[in-house]
C-alpha cells in the first residue's frame, strides 16, 4: 500500500476510533432533525415565515460556524499538540516528514468533508420528513453549499495545525484556537478592513455563489483561501519538520 | 561483512549542555550490542539519532549502506524500534495498533501480527484496549511492534522497564531466537548488566557523551568490572 494511503487510513482509524468524532458524527445526524421538528411541528411562528431552504442554511451555518472548527481544534490538538505530549507524533516507520505531516492534515480534512455530506444528508431526510414542501432543487443547493463549505474549513484546519504544533501542552493548544477564533469574530467590529483578511470570514462564502457574485470575486475568494491554506500548510510543515521526540 | 550501522562523528548537544558528542561506533550485521551507561548519559540520544526520532547537531547516520538523512524512507524501512511511547493509540487494541503498522509494509503476511502477539505472549490479550495493559504489558507490545515487519535491525530502548520474571526471559529467549534463525543485528540499551551479558557480544558505553567500545569477555572479566572501571577512569 502506497505511504500515503496507509498512513491516511492509520490517521483516519485513530480519528474515528475516538468517542468525541462519534458524538460530533451523532450532533452532524440530530441537529437537523431537531431544528426541523422544533421549526415545523411546534409552530414557532417567526421561523414560519422563512422558506425552508433559508432553514437549511441556517442549519448549515451552525455547522461551519460553530460545530465544525470546534471538532478542527479538538481533532488538530489529538493529532499534534497531544500526540507530541504522548511521545507519538514521529514514528519509526517508512514514512517520510512532509508525507506524515500531509497525511494527518488530510484525515482532519476527510472526517470535516464526512460530517458536512452527513449535515446534508440530515437536512435533506428531515426536509422530506418535515417541511411541507420539498424541492428536488434544494437537494442540489444545500449540496452544493456543503461541498463549497469544505475549502473555508480546510484552510481553517491547517491554521489550527500551525497552532497546535506551536505549543506544547493540549489544554492549551485548544483554549488557545477558541480565543483566537473568537477574536477573529470581534476584530473585524473594531478594525473592519482585517475582516477579509481572516479565514473565519470565509466561512460562509457558500453564499456568495447563490448571491449574483462576479466570476472574478468568486475566483478572488478561491484564490484568497488557496493561498492562505499554502502559507499555513507551509508554515505548519516547518515547524513540523523541525519536531523532535 | 555488512554493515548494519555506522555512525560517523555524530553529536547532537541540547542546551543544558548534555547530549553526545563525536559519536562513531559501527556494528555489523548480527551483532548484539548493548550500550550501557550512567543516568543522562545520552543513550537514548543516541538511539533516537539511530533512528531518525532526533537530527544530530552533526555527523552522518547509515543504515544498512544508505544514509539516514538524505533518504529516511529506504534507510527507515528494515529498522525496528521500541524507543519511548509503546502504542501509536491507546483506545485501541494491540491488533489494531499493530495492524496500522502493518499497513507501511505490504509485503508482510497478516498472520505476521499474530505471530508476534504468541512470541510476546499477548495473544490472549489481542482484543483488550491497550490503555488498560499495565507496564509490563505496554512493553511487550512495544516488543511486537519492533519486530513486527521483520526487521534486519532492531533497536530498542530499555526493553527490560517494567517486564516481569516471565517476560524477562519470554525476552531473553525472543531475542535470541530471532538473532539465531534470522541473523538480526540488535543494539539495546539497559541497566540490567546481567541481562545484557547473557545476549551481547559487544558493549558501547556512553559516559559523558562519549562512547567507548567492548567486545563481551575480554580478559575474563565481567561485564560490571569492565563497566565501573571505564566510569572511574572517566570521572
Amino acid at each position: 500500500m502506497n505511504t500515503i494511503v496507509a498512513n491516511s487510513y492509520n490517521e483516519l482509524q485513530k480519528l474515528v476510533t475516538r468517542r468525541v468524532t462519534k458524538l460530533f458524527f451523532g450532533v452532524a445526524l440530530s441537529i437537523p432533525f431537531i431544528v426541523k421538528l422544533v421549526v415545523n411541528k411546534l409552530f414557532i411562528t417567526d421561523w414560519m415565515a422563512l422558506p425552508s431552504e433559508n432553514i437549511n442554511f441556517s442549519i448549515l451555518d451552525l455547522f461551519i460556524t460553530i460545530i465544525l472548527p470546534l471538532f478542527i481544534f479538538i481533532a488538530a490538538t489529538y493529532l499534534f499538540t497531544g500526540e507530541s505530549e504522548r511521545g507519538t507524533l514521529l514514528i519509526v516507520r517508512p514514512i517520510s516528514r512532509i508525507e506524515l505531516y500531509l497525511t494527518k492534515t488530510a484525515a482532519i480534512s476527510i472526517i470535516i468533508m464526512f460530517q458536512l455530506l452527513m449535515t446534508w444528508l440530515s437536512i435533506i431526510i428531515s426536509s422530506v420528513l418535515f417541511d411541507q414542501s420539498f424541492h428536488f432543487s434544494s437537494l442540489l443547493t444545500s449540496l452544493a453549499a456543503s461541498l463549497l463549505s469544505w475549502v473555508p474549513l480546510i484552510v481553517l484546519t491547517s491554521l489550527a495545525i500551525v497552532l497546535a504544533l506551536l505549543v506544547n501542552s493540549s489544554v492549551l493548544a485548544i483554549s488557545s484556537m477558541i480565543f483566537l477564533y473568537l477574536l477573529m469574530f470581534v476584530l473585524p467590529y473594531l478594525f473592519p478592513n482585517v475582516m477579509y483578511l481572516l479565514p473565519s470570514s470565509y466561512l460562509d462564502w457558500y453564499m456568495q455563489w447563490f448571491r449574483n457574485m462576479s466570476i472574478q470575486w468568486l475566483i478572488q475568494t478561491f484564490t484568497y483561501l488557496c493561498s492562505s491554506f499554502a502559507l499555513y500548510f507551509c508554515t505548519g510543515y516547518f515547524i513540523f519538520s523541525k519536531k523532535e521526540v | 561483512m555488512e554493515k548494519a550501522l555506522v555512525m560517523t562523528g555524530v553529536t547532537k548537544l541540547f542546551s543544558t549542555g548534555r547530549g553526545i558528542k563525536d559519536i562513531n561506533l559501527s556494528v555489523n550485521q548480527g551483532d548484539i550490542i548493548g550500550i550501557l551507561g550512567p543516568n543522562g548519559a545520552g543513550k537514548t540520544t543516541l538511539l533516537k539519532c539511530m533512528t531518525g526520532l532526533t537530527k544530530p547537531t552533526k555527523g552522518k547516520i547509515e543504515l544498512f549502506g544508505i544514509n539516514l538523512d538524505g533518504n529516511f524512507k529506504m534507510a527507515i524501512r528494515p529498522i525496528g524500534a521500541l524507543i519511548g511511547a509503546m502504542a501509536v493509540a491507546e483506545n485501541m487494541t494491540p491488533y489494531q495498533n499493530l495492524k496500522m503498522s502493518a499497513r507501511f509494509y505490504p509485503e508482510i503476511p497478516k498472520t505476521a501480527i499474530d505471530a508476534v502477539l504468541q512470541l510476546t505472549g499477548l495473544f490472549q490479550h489481542r482484543n483488550e484496549k491497550i490503555s488498560t495493559f499495565s507496564m509490563g504489558m505496554k512493553q511487550r507490545f512495544g516488543i511486537a511492534s519492533a519486530l513486527l515487519a521483520k526487521p534486519r535491525l532492531v533497536i530498542l530502548d530499555e526493553p527490560t522497564n517494567g517486564l516481569d520474571i516471565e517476560g524477562l526471559l519470554l525476552l531473553r529467549q525472543a531475542i535470541q531466537e530471532v538473532a539465531r534463525q534470522s541473523g538480526v543485528t540488535f543494539v539495546i540499551s539497559s541497566h540490567h548488566l546481567s541481562e545484557l551479558e547473557q545476549l551481547c557480544n559487544r558493549y558501547c558505553f556512553i559516559i559523558n557523551g562519549k562512547a567507548q567500545l567492548y567486545e563481551a569477555n575480554i580478559n575474563g572479566q565481567s561485564l560490571e568490572e569492565v563497566y565501573v572501571k571505564a566510569v572511574e577512569a572517566a570521572n
